[in-house]
């Protein structure tokens, strides 16, 4: 059952991709990212489809709804050729992708099926033993799948001390996929779906790092991300969300990249929907959709309207979650009414430099030797015209989303104790969320040695790395069909 | 140096850098997957009560199946737990103290009500069975009794 749940979604995501970039994903985007994207547009479409239905009172059981129109979803993605066409699934067929099988995408796959079946060994006899999973995220996976429906008791609190009501439901959504296919609360399943996840991620970062930065960079990424402190010997292994969050931020910043360099709308469309993958995980979700989307604003001139979109899409597919925890007057614990006033900026304001510096100390990485590689090759790249691009858009987004997460560990503080005792509880805040919170823009960061070291090192340009230099063209231009087929 | 002698040391070095990083990321993805499974392992050799991990400490990992046998799975629940002491300056709970996860041991709430899901956890009486964790429970009509301080209350 594990299995049917794992290839549902996969069929599912591959239909979903199929219909949003109206090109049969194996011929657009290669085997290897479109097996990878696939499956996180397929969990894209299982947390969506569960929220929508939870939120409009039909039933979050997988079977009556959210199945169904998986297995439609499937179905569009495997429809003949000449069909799709009259349906207009289809529309570009023609158009050149990002696939072609290479050597260096085999060593990818390679490196994350080692990573995928060590990481998966075992794991079946791994129950829910963590805070965050018995309070958080399990709980409501758990309320999903066998009361049925949201249950305002357990969603909306009524004083009941559940915890961080307002995140979102992505990832109980895909613990009540896995349940729902089993009959009962099967933590396998929801293991394998996080995990996967996880793999995906590593699949898409490869694919992009091998077609933006040459063919050694794609498995250096791979080893790089899965080495991160905690990423797959901790977090991974838990029913959280916060691995969930990296896999689809980072994919889309992957995605979005390579957009960059090519200006292929496709992919701006998968990029869509891998933010809203993003934001339907974790509240902090929208914030690094926001980084990433404002960075390809910033460096995609004349394109802004189709960025806008990809951006408006994003938000508009979470209101109807947002909508329903306001009418049941559920806030954030962090930014709400109390911590967005004057008052209380100047009550935190003293815990600023305390947050930089507990950010320091929990800092994700692998040593500071490699924080300062990493932004050594930032400037080295930004001396090269046509890697400016990138280098903006990398930079930006890392900065953007270490400022959000700073802004909101300063926010978090003195809350509810001021002085010592409050500097003593944002230490205890950050001692417990900050290696898994912080590993988005730590992973940004690590990924510019290979992504700029790779592309320094190529002798040839990418053809469509004009698109991303220091002056992009403009968008009638730079769309004119530019790709990096291989 | 000329422009080329530049661009083919930038390369060298940028060569040297990748290589690096690919030692790098060789060595903590491996160390990453062997704390993987290490983590597995130790979670794996822990003794298990019905199949849970024995988190609550003595009895109460028991008592949580006593529970679900007695509480229909549709019903709500109302936990009481002993008052812990509260952090001065910390604002009031937003519940009953004592009462459904406020003032409470936390760490065996969460648990408690994670392992007796779907029955949500609420604060009022109204229609709700009483769960006594660790505090006595009182004699009377509808009382399923575990231990003196253990037991649940029929509405």
């Amino acid at each position: 059952m594990t299995l049917l749940a794992v290839l549902l979604l996969l069929a599912a995501g591959h239909g979903l991709i199929r219909l949003v970039t109206g090109t049969w994903p194996v011929r657009l985007l290669g085997p290897l990212a479109a097996a990878g994207l696939s499956f996180l547009a397929g969990a894209v479409a299982v947390g969506l489809l569960t929220t929508y239905a939870a939120v409009t009172g039909l039933t979050t059981r997988p079977w009556p709804v959210v199945a169904p129109v998986l297995i439609a979803l499937a179905v569009a993605g495997i429809a003949p050729g000449s069909l799709a066409r009259r349906m207009r699934i289809d529309r570009s067929a023609q158009a050149p992708g990002f696939g072609g099988a290479t050597w260096a995408d085999g060593a990818v796959a390679a490196a994350v099926a080692v990573i995928g079946t060590v990481t998966l060994w075992g794991i079946g006899h791994v129950p829910v033993r963590s805070n965050d999973e018995w309070a958080i995220w399990a709980v409501r996976g758990r309320a999903l799948s066998l009361s049925g429906h949201l249950d305002p008791h357990v969603f909306a609190g009524t004083l009941a001390n559940y915890a961080h009501l307002d995140y979102p439901l992505l990832v109980p959504s895909l613990i009540a996929w896995g349940d729902g296919l089993h009959g009962h609360t099967d933590d396998y399943s929801a293991h394998v779906l996080l995990i996967a996840l996880v793999l995906a991620m590593l699949v898409v970062v490869g694919w992009a790092l091998n077609r933006l930065a040459g063919p050694f960079a794609g498995v250096v990424g791979v080893l790089l991300v899965a080495g991160t402190p905690r990423l797959m010997s901790r977090w991974a292994l838990l029913l959280m969300a916060d691995t969930t969050l990296v896999a689809f931020v980072v994919a889309l910043f992957a995605v979005l990249a390579l957009w960059l360099t090519s200006r292929d709308p496709r992919l701006l469309a998968i990029a869509a929907v891998l933010g809203c993958g993003a934001a339907a995980t974790k509240v902090e979700g929208l914030l690094f959709v926001l980084a990433a989307f404002a960075a390809a604003l910033i460096c995609a001139r004349g394109q802004r309207r189709a960025v806008l979109l990809g951006f408006g899409v994003v938000v508009a597919s979470a209101l109807p979650w947002v909508a329903w925890t306001k009418v049941h007057h559920v806030q954030s614990d962090l930014i709400n009414s109390t911590t967005l006033t004057l008052h209380h900026v100047r009550v935190v304001a003293p815990y600023s430099w305390l947050s930089v510096r507990q950010m320091a100390r929990y800092w994700p990485a692998f040593g500071w030797l490699l924080v300062i590689a990493c932004l050594a090759v930032l400037a080295v790249a930004l001396t090269v015209p046509r890697l400016r691009g990138l280098v903006a858009f990398l930079g930006i987004g890392f900065a953007v989303s270490t400022l959000g997460m700073w802004a909101q560990y300063v926010i978090s503080a003195g809350q509810q104790l001021t002085g010592q005792a409050g500097a003593d509880s944002l230490e205890r805040h950050f001692a417990s969320s900050a290696t898994r919170v912080l590993m988005v823009p730590a992973i940004l960061l690590t990924l510019a040695i290979p992504l700029f070291a790779g592309a320094l090192l190529r002798s040839d340009p990418a053809p469509a790395g004009d698109a991303a230099s220091a002056d992009p063209v403009d968008a009638e231009e730079a769309a004119a069909g530019q790709s990096l087929h291989r | 140096m000329s422009r080329g002698q530049l661009v083919l040391l930038g390369r060298a070095l940028a060569a040297i850098l990748l290589i690096a990083a690919l030692c790098v990321g060789a060595v903590t993805s491996v160390r990453s997957l062997h704390g993987a499974r290490t983590d597995v392992h130790r979670v794996d050799a822990r003794p298990r009560v019905n199949g849970r991990l024995p988190l609550l400490n003595g009895p109460r990992d028991q008592f949580v199946d006593f529970v679900a046998s007695v509480v229909p799975p549709n019903a709500s629940i109302r936990i009481l737990q002993p008052l812990t002491k509260r952090v001065p300056a910390r604002p009031p709970a937003p519940g009953p103290a004592g009462v459904c996860g406020n003032d409470v041991n936390l760490a065996a709430y969460w648990i408690f009500v994670y392992s007796l899901v779907p029955r949500p956890s609420v604060c009022g009486t109204s229609g709700s069975w009483t769960v006594y964790l660790g505090v006595p429970v009182p004699p009377g009509p509808g009382v399923h009794r575990y231990s003196a301080t253990l037991g649940v209350r029929a509405p």
